[in-house]
Protein backbone atom coordinates (compact mmCIF):
# COMPACT_ATOMS: atom_id res chain seq x y z
CA UNK A 1 0.00 0.00 0.00
CA UNK A 2 1.44 3.26 -1.00
CA UNK A 3 0.70 6.26 1.26
CA UNK A 4 2.37 8.97 -0.46
CA UNK A 5 -0.71 10.41 -0.92
CA UNK A 6 -1.71 10.82 2.48
CA UNK A 7 1.55 12.35 3.31
CA UNK A 8 1.14 15.05 0.37
CA UNK A 9 -1.90 15.87 1.74
CA UNK A 10 -1.08 16.72 5.20
CA UNK A 11 1.91 18.31 4.04
CA UNK A 12 -0.64 20.50 1.75
CA UNK A 13 -3.14 21.26 4.53
CA UNK A 14 0.16 21.85 6.87
CA UNK A 15 1.68 24.03 4.14
CA UNK A 16 -1.69 25.97 2.98
CA UNK A 17 -3.00 26.58 6.71
CA UNK A 18 0.70 28.21 7.89
CA UNK A 19 0.78 30.41 4.71
CA UNK A 20 -2.49 31.00 4.67
CA UNK A 21 -2.77 32.49 8.81
CA UNK A 22 0.11 34.63 7.85
CA UNK A 23 -1.60 36.39 5.03
CA UNK A 24 -5.57 36.22 6.49
CA UNK A 25 -4.80 37.66 9.51
CA UNK A 26 -3.88 41.10 8.73
CA UNK A 27 -6.15 40.90 5.88
CA UNK A 28 -8.62 40.04 8.54
CA UNK A 29 -7.28 42.94 10.67
CA UNK A 30 -7.70 45.70 8.24
CA UNK A 31 -11.35 44.56 7.25
CA UNK A 32 -12.54 45.20 10.83
CA UNK A 33 -10.47 48.02 12.48
CA UNK A 34 -9.81 49.55 9.21
CA UNK A 35 -13.23 49.41 7.09
CA UNK A 36 -12.05 51.79 3.99
CA UNK A 37 -15.19 52.84 1.50
CA UNK A 38 -15.85 49.99 -0.78
CA UNK A 39 -14.61 47.16 1.81
CA UNK A 40 -17.94 45.80 1.02
CA UNK A 41 -16.99 44.60 -2.69
CA UNK A 42 -13.76 43.09 -1.79
CA UNK A 43 -15.64 41.21 1.25
CA UNK A 44 -17.80 39.57 -1.33
CA UNK A 45 -15.28 39.01 -3.40
CA UNK A 46 -12.81 37.45 -0.08
CA UNK A 47 -16.36 34.74 0.20
CA UNK A 48 -16.33 33.75 -3.34
CA UNK A 49 -14.79 30.67 -2.92
CA UNK A 50 -17.77 29.44 -0.31
CA UNK A 51 -20.05 29.96 -3.43
CA UNK A 52 -18.45 29.17 -6.75
CA UNK A 53 -18.78 25.39 -7.32
CA UNK A 54 -14.84 23.38 -7.20
CA UNK A 55 -15.18 23.08 -11.16
CA UNK A 56 -15.74 26.84 -11.57
CA UNK A 57 -12.87 27.85 -9.13
CA UNK A 58 -10.25 25.00 -10.68
CA UNK A 59 -11.37 25.87 -14.67
CA UNK A 60 -10.62 29.53 -14.21
CA UNK A 61 -7.24 28.72 -11.82
CA UNK A 62 -6.02 26.51 -14.80
CA UNK A 63 -6.69 29.22 -17.11
CA UNK A 64 -4.86 31.73 -14.95
CA UNK A 65 -1.58 29.39 -13.98
CA UNK A 66 -1.38 28.05 -17.35
CA UNK A 67 1.55 29.15 -19.42
CA UNK A 68 -0.91 31.17 -21.30
CA UNK A 69 -2.29 32.81 -18.40
CA UNK A 70 -1.67 36.10 -16.22
CA UNK A 71 0.33 34.35 -12.99
CA UNK A 72 1.41 31.07 -15.54
CA UNK A 73 3.45 34.00 -17.63
CA UNK A 74 4.73 35.76 -14.73
CA UNK A 75 5.77 32.83 -12.67
CA UNK A 76 7.75 31.39 -16.13
CA UNK A 77 9.38 34.24 -16.83
CA UNK A 78 10.34 35.48 -13.58
CA UNK A 79 11.62 32.00 -11.87
CA UNK A 80 12.00 30.10 -15.84
CA UNK A 81 9.81 27.17 -14.55
CA UNK A 82 6.15 26.75 -15.17
CA UNK A 83 3.91 27.10 -12.48
CA UNK A 84 0.93 24.63 -13.18
CA UNK A 85 1.15 20.93 -12.35
CA UNK A 86 3.26 21.40 -9.95
CA UNK A 87 3.13 21.10 -5.73
CA UNK A 88 3.10 24.94 -5.50
CA UNK A 89 0.38 25.34 -7.94
CA UNK A 90 -1.82 23.25 -5.41
CA UNK A 91 -0.76 25.10 -2.43
CA UNK A 92 -2.07 28.68 -4.04
CA UNK A 93 -5.18 26.58 -5.24
CA UNK A 94 -6.15 25.71 -1.31
CA UNK A 95 -4.94 28.83 -0.63
CA UNK A 96 -7.17 30.54 -2.92
CA UNK A 97 -10.37 28.44 -1.75
CA UNK A 98 -9.21 28.41 1.29
CA UNK A 99 -9.48 32.49 2.24
CA UNK A 100 -13.58 32.37 3.57
CA UNK A 101 -12.38 29.67 6.08
CA UNK A 102 -9.40 31.67 7.41
CA UNK A 103 -10.72 34.75 7.79
CA UNK A 104 -14.22 34.57 8.34
CA UNK A 105 -13.34 33.20 12.15
CA UNK A 106 -10.30 35.41 12.76
CA UNK A 107 -12.84 38.70 11.51
CA UNK A 108 -15.49 37.75 14.52
CA UNK A 109 -12.63 36.96 16.90
CA UNK A 110 -11.16 40.19 16.51
CA UNK A 111 -14.70 42.36 16.31
CA UNK A 112 -15.29 40.87 19.51
CA UNK A 113 -11.78 42.05 21.19
CA UNK A 114 -12.33 44.93 23.74
CA UNK A 115 -11.57 48.41 22.03
CA UNK A 116 -10.37 49.67 25.29
CA UNK A 117 -7.57 47.04 25.12
CA UNK A 118 -6.46 48.92 22.06
CA UNK A 119 -7.08 52.21 23.50
CA UNK A 120 -4.78 51.51 26.38
CA UNK A 121 -2.38 50.04 23.93
CA UNK A 122 -2.18 53.61 21.90
CA UNK A 123 -2.00 55.89 25.39
CA UNK A 124 0.74 53.77 26.18
CA UNK A 125 2.61 54.60 23.23
CA UNK A 126 2.29 51.56 21.15
CA UNK A 127 1.96 51.87 17.49
CA UNK A 128 -0.99 50.47 15.39
CA UNK A 129 2.05 47.34 13.98
CA UNK A 130 3.25 46.71 17.14
CA UNK A 131 -0.02 46.62 18.94
CA UNK A 132 -0.50 44.05 16.37
CA UNK A 133 1.48 42.04 17.24
CA UNK A 134 1.69 42.32 21.42
CA UNK A 135 -2.10 42.76 21.77
CA UNK A 136 -4.45 41.59 19.04
CA UNK A 137 -2.75 38.36 18.41
CA UNK A 138 -2.16 37.17 21.73
CA UNK A 139 -5.94 38.16 22.40
CA UNK A 140 -7.20 36.14 19.94
CA UNK A 141 -5.56 32.84 20.16
CA UNK A 142 -9.07 30.77 19.92
CA UNK A 143 -9.58 32.32 16.53
CA UNK A 144 -6.54 31.88 15.56
CA UNK A 145 -7.07 28.28 16.40
CA UNK A 146 -10.80 27.73 14.45
CA UNK A 147 -9.44 29.49 11.87
CA UNK A 148 -6.03 26.85 11.74
CA UNK A 149 -8.37 24.17 12.15
CA UNK A 150 -10.74 25.34 9.51
CA UNK A 151 -8.36 25.39 7.29
CA UNK A 152 -6.67 22.17 7.64
CA UNK A 153 -9.62 20.25 7.56
CA UNK A 154 -10.88 21.65 4.28
CA UNK A 155 -7.27 21.75 2.63
CA UNK A 156 -7.57 17.60 3.63
CA UNK A 157 -10.83 17.68 2.04
CA UNK A 158 -10.11 19.65 -1.31
CA UNK A 159 -10.81 17.80 -4.11
CA UNK A 160 -12.29 19.24 -7.21
CA UNK A 161 -10.03 22.08 -7.63
CA UNK A 162 -6.98 19.87 -7.56
CA UNK A 163 -9.14 16.98 -9.67
CA UNK A 164 -9.30 20.09 -12.31
CA UNK A 165 -5.62 22.05 -12.37
CA UNK A 166 -3.37 18.99 -10.68
CA UNK A 167 -2.62 16.49 -13.40
CA UNK A 168 -2.46 13.42 -11.40
CA UNK A 169 1.45 13.72 -10.39
CA UNK A 170 2.62 10.99 -7.80
CA UNK A 171 4.57 12.67 -5.33
CA UNK A 172 3.66 16.19 -6.41
CA UNK A 173 -0.16 17.07 -6.80
CA UNK A 174 -1.44 13.47 -6.51
CA UNK A 175 -2.95 13.67 -3.27
CA UNK A 176 -5.23 11.27 -1.07
CA UNK A 177 -8.69 12.57 -2.37
CA UNK A 178 -7.39 12.08 -5.84
CA UNK A 179 -5.65 8.44 -5.62
CA UNK A 180 -9.01 7.15 -3.78
CA UNK A 181 -11.23 8.43 -6.75
CA UNK A 182 -8.50 6.35 -9.05
CA UNK A 183 -8.19 3.80 -7.13
CA UNK A 184 -12.41 3.48 -7.24
CA UNK A 185 -12.00 4.10 -11.14
CA UNK A 186 -9.66 1.67 -11.63
CA UNK A 187 -11.47 -1.08 -10.20
CA UNK A 188 -8.62 -1.33 -7.31
CA UNK A 189 -11.14 -1.41 -4.07
CA UNK A 190 -8.87 -3.02 -1.82
CA UNK A 191 -6.63 0.26 -2.21
CA UNK A 192 -9.11 2.24 -2.24
CA UNK A 193 -10.76 0.99 1.01
CA UNK A 194 -7.19 0.91 2.82
CA UNK A 195 -6.40 4.55 2.19
CA UNK A 196 -9.56 5.49 2.75
CA UNK A 197 -9.95 4.05 6.16
CA UNK A 198 -6.10 5.65 6.47
CA UNK A 199 -7.75 9.33 5.60
CA UNK A 200 -10.81 8.74 8.18
CA UNK A 201 -8.23 7.61 11.46
CA UNK A 202 -5.76 10.67 10.35
CA UNK A 203 -8.40 13.21 10.18
CA UNK A 204 -10.30 11.77 13.13
CA UNK A 205 -7.24 11.84 15.47
CA UNK A 206 -6.09 15.05 14.46
CA UNK A 207 -10.13 16.36 15.45
CA UNK A 208 -9.66 14.27 18.50
CA UNK A 209 -6.34 16.08 19.97
CA UNK A 210 -7.88 19.46 18.86
CA UNK A 211 -10.63 18.77 21.18
CA UNK A 212 -8.89 17.49 23.82
CA UNK A 213 -6.74 20.98 23.49
CA UNK A 214 -9.44 22.93 23.55
CA UNK A 215 -10.71 21.35 26.25
CA UNK A 216 -7.74 21.99 28.75
CA UNK A 217 -7.89 25.57 27.60
CA UNK A 218 -11.34 25.80 28.82
CA UNK A 219 -10.43 24.03 31.93
CA UNK A 220 -7.17 26.48 32.42
CA UNK B 1 -59.75 38.40 5.21
CA UNK B 2 -59.49 37.05 1.30
CA UNK B 3 -55.55 38.07 1.23
CA UNK B 4 -54.98 35.72 4.67
CA UNK B 5 -56.81 32.79 2.54
CA UNK B 6 -54.69 33.68 -0.13
CA UNK B 7 -51.63 33.37 2.09
CA UNK B 8 -52.94 29.95 3.68
CA UNK B 9 -54.05 28.56 0.17
CA UNK B 10 -50.97 29.21 -1.29
CA UNK B 11 -48.51 26.18 0.72
CA UNK B 12 -51.12 24.05 -0.28
CA UNK B 13 -50.97 24.71 -3.83
CA UNK B 14 -47.45 24.10 -4.15
CA UNK B 15 -47.94 20.72 -2.23
CA UNK B 16 -50.22 19.82 -4.66
CA UNK B 17 -48.10 20.92 -7.30
CA UNK B 18 -45.53 19.01 -6.09
CA UNK B 19 -47.51 16.08 -6.18
CA UNK B 20 -48.69 16.82 -9.79
CA UNK B 21 -44.80 16.93 -10.87
CA UNK B 22 -44.46 13.49 -9.37
CA UNK B 23 -46.88 11.70 -10.55
CA UNK B 24 -46.50 12.89 -13.98
CA UNK B 25 -42.26 12.19 -14.39
CA UNK B 26 -42.52 8.50 -14.44
CA UNK B 27 -44.92 8.33 -17.00
CA UNK B 28 -42.97 10.66 -18.99
CA UNK B 29 -39.61 8.70 -18.67
CA UNK B 30 -41.25 5.67 -19.79
CA UNK B 31 -40.14 6.36 -23.24
CA UNK B 32 -36.93 7.26 -21.72
CA UNK B 33 -33.55 5.65 -22.62
CA UNK B 34 -30.56 6.31 -20.28
CA UNK B 35 -27.21 5.92 -21.49
CA UNK B 36 -24.23 5.87 -19.55
CA UNK B 37 -21.32 6.46 -22.23
CA UNK B 38 -16.99 7.02 -22.13
CA UNK B 39 -16.27 10.52 -22.68
CA UNK B 40 -14.98 10.23 -25.77
CA UNK B 41 -17.52 9.39 -27.53
CA UNK B 42 -19.66 12.19 -26.25
CA UNK B 43 -19.97 13.93 -30.40
CA UNK B 44 -20.65 11.32 -32.17
CA UNK B 45 -23.82 10.23 -29.30
CA UNK B 46 -25.23 13.54 -28.96
CA UNK B 47 -26.08 13.34 -32.64
CA UNK B 48 -27.09 10.12 -32.98
CA UNK B 49 -29.78 10.73 -30.14
CA UNK B 50 -30.71 13.84 -31.45
CA UNK B 51 -31.20 11.44 -35.02
CA UNK B 52 -32.77 8.45 -33.18
CA UNK B 53 -35.43 10.87 -31.50
CA UNK B 54 -36.33 12.56 -34.46
CA UNK B 55 -36.76 9.18 -36.48
CA UNK B 56 -37.99 6.64 -33.50
CA UNK B 57 -39.28 9.16 -30.78
CA UNK B 58 -37.37 7.99 -28.50
CA UNK B 59 -35.89 10.67 -25.65
CA UNK B 60 -32.64 9.62 -24.68
CA UNK B 61 -30.54 10.78 -21.60
CA UNK B 62 -26.73 11.10 -21.76
CA UNK B 63 -24.36 10.64 -19.07
CA UNK B 64 -20.60 10.73 -19.84
CA UNK B 65 -17.59 9.95 -17.82
CA UNK B 66 -14.88 7.92 -18.02
CA UNK B 67 -15.37 4.27 -18.08
CA UNK B 68 -13.50 3.33 -14.97
CA UNK B 69 -15.91 5.57 -13.09
CA UNK B 70 -19.06 4.63 -15.09
CA UNK B 71 -18.08 0.59 -14.72
CA UNK B 72 -18.36 1.64 -10.77
CA UNK B 73 -22.05 3.09 -10.73
CA UNK B 74 -23.07 0.25 -12.55
CA UNK B 75 -21.74 -2.73 -10.14
CA UNK B 76 -23.52 -0.29 -7.75
CA UNK B 77 -26.98 -0.41 -9.11
CA UNK B 78 -26.71 3.05 -11.42
CA UNK B 79 -30.27 3.36 -13.24
CA UNK B 80 -28.85 3.03 -16.84
CA UNK B 81 -30.43 1.12 -19.59
CA UNK B 82 -26.85 1.29 -21.86
CA UNK B 83 -23.36 1.40 -21.35
CA UNK B 84 -20.77 2.28 -24.16
CA UNK B 85 -17.88 1.89 -22.52
CA UNK B 86 -14.17 3.05 -24.63
CA UNK B 87 -12.64 -0.52 -24.06
CA UNK B 88 -13.84 -4.08 -24.01
CA UNK B 89 -12.32 -5.36 -20.81
CA UNK B 90 -15.44 -3.67 -19.09
CA UNK B 91 -18.41 -4.62 -20.49
CA UNK B 92 -17.30 -8.53 -20.66
CA UNK B 93 -16.95 -7.85 -16.57
CA UNK B 94 -20.24 -6.74 -16.20
CA UNK B 95 -20.98 -9.96 -18.72
CA UNK B 96 -18.91 -12.15 -16.65
CA UNK B 97 -21.12 -11.06 -13.41
CA UNK B 98 -24.48 -11.15 -14.93
CA UNK B 99 -25.11 -7.61 -14.72
CA UNK B 100 -25.68 -7.18 -18.88
CA UNK B 101 -26.26 -8.81 -21.98
CA UNK B 102 -23.91 -9.95 -24.15
CA UNK B 103 -21.06 -6.95 -24.96
CA UNK B 104 -21.57 -5.57 -28.54
CA UNK B 105 -18.45 -3.31 -30.45
CA UNK B 106 -19.88 -0.16 -31.49
CA UNK B 107 -17.14 1.34 -33.31
CA UNK B 108 -12.87 1.63 -33.00
CA UNK B 109 -11.41 4.74 -31.86
CA UNK B 110 -7.82 5.80 -32.88
CA UNK B 111 -5.33 8.06 -30.58
CA UNK B 112 -3.27 10.79 -31.66
CA UNK B 113 -0.66 13.23 -30.54
CA UNK B 114 -2.08 16.95 -30.72
CA UNK B 115 -0.58 20.67 -29.96
CA UNK B 116 -2.39 23.92 -29.72
CA UNK B 117 1.17 25.21 -30.42
CA UNK B 118 2.78 25.28 -33.85
CA UNK B 119 5.33 22.47 -34.98
CA UNK B 120 6.40 21.38 -37.84
CA UNK B 121 3.53 19.30 -39.79
CA UNK B 122 5.71 17.00 -41.85
CA UNK B 123 7.84 15.80 -39.20
CA UNK B 124 6.44 12.26 -37.07
CA UNK B 125 5.07 11.87 -33.99
CA UNK B 126 7.85 10.85 -32.23
CA UNK B 127 9.92 13.45 -34.04
CA UNK B 128 7.69 15.94 -32.41
CA UNK B 129 7.36 14.29 -28.71
CA UNK B 130 11.05 14.21 -28.67
CA UNK B 131 11.30 18.29 -29.23
CA UNK B 132 8.83 18.73 -26.39
CA UNK B 133 9.55 21.22 -23.53
CA UNK B 134 6.56 21.38 -21.64
CA UNK B 135 4.37 18.95 -19.82
CA UNK B 136 2.76 16.01 -22.42
CA UNK B 137 -1.11 15.58 -21.07
CA UNK B 138 -2.24 11.32 -21.09
CA UNK B 139 -5.38 9.98 -20.08
CA UNK B 140 -4.85 8.18 -16.78
CA UNK B 141 -3.63 4.52 -17.93
CA UNK B 142 -5.61 2.88 -15.26
CA UNK B 143 -8.86 3.99 -15.90
CA UNK B 144 -9.15 5.16 -19.41
CA UNK B 145 -8.06 3.18 -22.75
CA UNK B 146 -6.93 6.26 -24.53
CA UNK B 147 -4.36 6.66 -21.96
CA UNK B 148 -3.59 2.81 -21.56
CA UNK B 149 -2.51 2.83 -25.33
CA UNK B 150 -0.40 5.60 -26.51
CA UNK B 151 1.33 4.76 -22.59
CA UNK B 152 1.74 1.20 -24.19
CA UNK B 153 3.01 2.46 -27.21
CA UNK B 154 5.55 4.55 -25.36
CA UNK B 155 6.58 1.71 -23.41
CA UNK B 156 7.03 -0.33 -26.32
CA UNK B 157 8.99 2.38 -28.55
CA UNK B 158 11.70 2.97 -25.16
CA UNK B 159 10.39 6.40 -24.79
CA UNK B 160 8.56 6.17 -21.43
CA UNK B 161 11.73 6.62 -19.40
CA UNK B 162 12.86 9.34 -20.68
CA UNK B 163 8.96 10.82 -21.01
CA UNK B 164 7.65 9.94 -17.65
CA UNK B 165 8.52 13.02 -15.62
CA UNK B 166 6.66 15.61 -18.20
CA UNK B 167 3.41 13.51 -18.33
CA UNK B 168 0.53 15.18 -16.34
CA UNK B 169 -2.53 12.81 -16.00
CA UNK B 170 -6.43 13.60 -16.90
CA UNK B 171 -9.22 11.81 -15.44
CA UNK B 172 -10.75 11.59 -18.61
CA UNK B 173 -9.76 11.75 -22.59
CA UNK B 174 -12.07 15.27 -22.11
CA UNK B 175 -9.71 16.97 -19.01
CA UNK B 176 -6.85 15.64 -21.18
CA UNK B 177 -7.91 17.65 -23.80
CA UNK B 178 -8.48 20.63 -21.75
CA UNK B 179 -5.19 20.15 -19.99
CA UNK B 180 -3.83 20.61 -24.05
CA UNK B 181 -6.28 23.27 -25.37
CA UNK B 182 -5.93 25.44 -22.55
CA UNK B 183 -1.65 25.39 -23.08
CA UNK B 184 -1.15 23.87 -19.63
CA UNK B 185 0.38 21.17 -21.18
CA UNK B 186 2.10 21.50 -24.43
CA UNK B 187 0.94 18.14 -26.16
CA UNK B 188 -1.58 15.97 -25.35
CA UNK B 189 -2.93 12.57 -26.33
CA UNK B 190 -6.47 12.33 -27.28
CA UNK B 191 -8.63 10.93 -29.44
CA UNK B 192 -9.03 11.46 -33.30
CA UNK B 193 -12.61 12.01 -32.67
CA UNK B 194 -11.48 15.10 -30.42
CA UNK B 195 -8.78 16.23 -32.74
CA UNK B 196 -11.84 16.66 -35.51
CA UNK B 197 -13.79 18.64 -33.17
CA UNK B 198 -14.21 22.30 -34.27
CA UNK B 199 -11.88 22.94 -30.45
CA UNK B 200 -9.57 20.38 -31.97
CA UNK B 201 -8.89 22.12 -35.19
CA UNK B 202 -7.34 24.90 -33.71
CA UNK B 203 -4.45 23.01 -33.12
CA UNK B 204 -2.47 20.48 -34.54
CA UNK B 205 -2.75 16.69 -34.29
CA UNK B 206 -0.22 13.77 -35.43
CA UNK B 207 -1.55 10.44 -35.81
CA UNK B 208 0.08 7.36 -34.00
CA UNK B 209 0.53 4.15 -36.69
CA UNK B 210 2.15 2.32 -33.91
CA UNK B 211 -0.88 2.52 -31.69
CA UNK B 212 -3.75 -0.34 -31.93
CA UNK B 213 -7.40 0.82 -33.08
CA UNK B 214 -8.90 1.18 -29.57
CA UNK B 215 -12.10 -1.22 -29.68
CA UNK B 216 -15.07 0.48 -28.21
CA UNK B 217 -17.50 -2.42 -26.68
CA UNK B 218 -20.94 -1.17 -25.15
CA UNK B 219 -23.77 -3.74 -23.62
CA UNK B 220 -27.29 -3.69 -21.99
CA UNK B 221 -27.55 -3.43 -18.66
CA UNK B 222 -29.47 -6.15 -17.12
CA UNK B 223 -32.03 -4.20 -14.73
CA UNK B 224 -32.78 -1.98 -17.88
CA UNK B 225 -36.15 -0.29 -17.65
CA UNK B 226 -37.12 -0.91 -20.76
CA UNK B 227 -35.21 -3.85 -22.64
CA UNK B 228 -37.01 -4.04 -25.87
CA UNK B 229 -36.10 -0.06 -26.31
CA UNK B 230 -32.47 -1.12 -25.41
CA UNK B 231 -31.82 -3.94 -28.00
CA UNK B 232 -33.69 -1.67 -30.29
CA UNK B 233 -31.04 1.02 -29.94
CA UNK B 234 -28.40 -1.60 -29.71
CA UNK B 235 -29.53 -2.76 -33.07
CA UNK B 236 -29.16 0.99 -34.13
CA UNK B 237 -25.95 1.75 -33.26
CA UNK B 238 -24.18 -1.01 -35.39
CA UNK B 239 -26.52 -0.53 -38.41
CA UNK B 240 -25.03 1.78 -41.25
CA UNK B 241 -26.59 4.83 -41.15
CA UNK B 242 -25.35 5.25 -37.24
CA UNK B 243 -22.43 3.90 -38.21
CA UNK B 244 -21.51 6.24 -41.17
CA UNK B 245 -22.04 9.33 -38.86
CA UNK B 246 -19.56 7.29 -36.03
CA UNK B 247 -16.66 7.36 -38.65
CA UNK B 248 -17.19 10.83 -39.84
CA UNK B 249 -16.02 11.46 -36.35
CA UNK B 250 -12.98 9.96 -36.28
CA UNK B 251 -13.69 6.44 -35.63
CA UNK B 252 -12.58 3.14 -37.30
Amino acid sequence: MDYTPLVLSLQLAGITTLLLLLVAAPLAYILVFYPMRGITFVESLLGLPLVLPPTVFGFFLLMVMGPEGVVGRLHQSSLGSPLIFTFGSIVIAAMLHGIPYAVQPLKSIFAKLDRRLLESASVLGCSRFSAFFRVVLPNSLPGIASAAILCFAHTMGEFGVILMIGGSIPGETKVASIAVFEYVEAMRYQEAWQLSIALLLVSYLILLAVNILERKNHAA
Amino acid sequence: MASKQAVKSSPFLAVALLVAILCAAPSLAAENLFIAAAANFIRPLEELAKMYREEQGVRTTLSFGSSGKLYAQILQGAPYDIFLSADKERPFLLYGKGLCEPPFQYSAGQVVLWSRYHHSADSSWQDIISEQVGKIAISNPETAPYGKVPRQTLHQLKLLKELQPYLVYGQSVGQTFLFAQSGAAEFGFIALSQALSQEGQKGQYWPIPESPPIEQWGCVIVHAKNQNLSQNFQSYLTEEPAQNIIRRHGYL
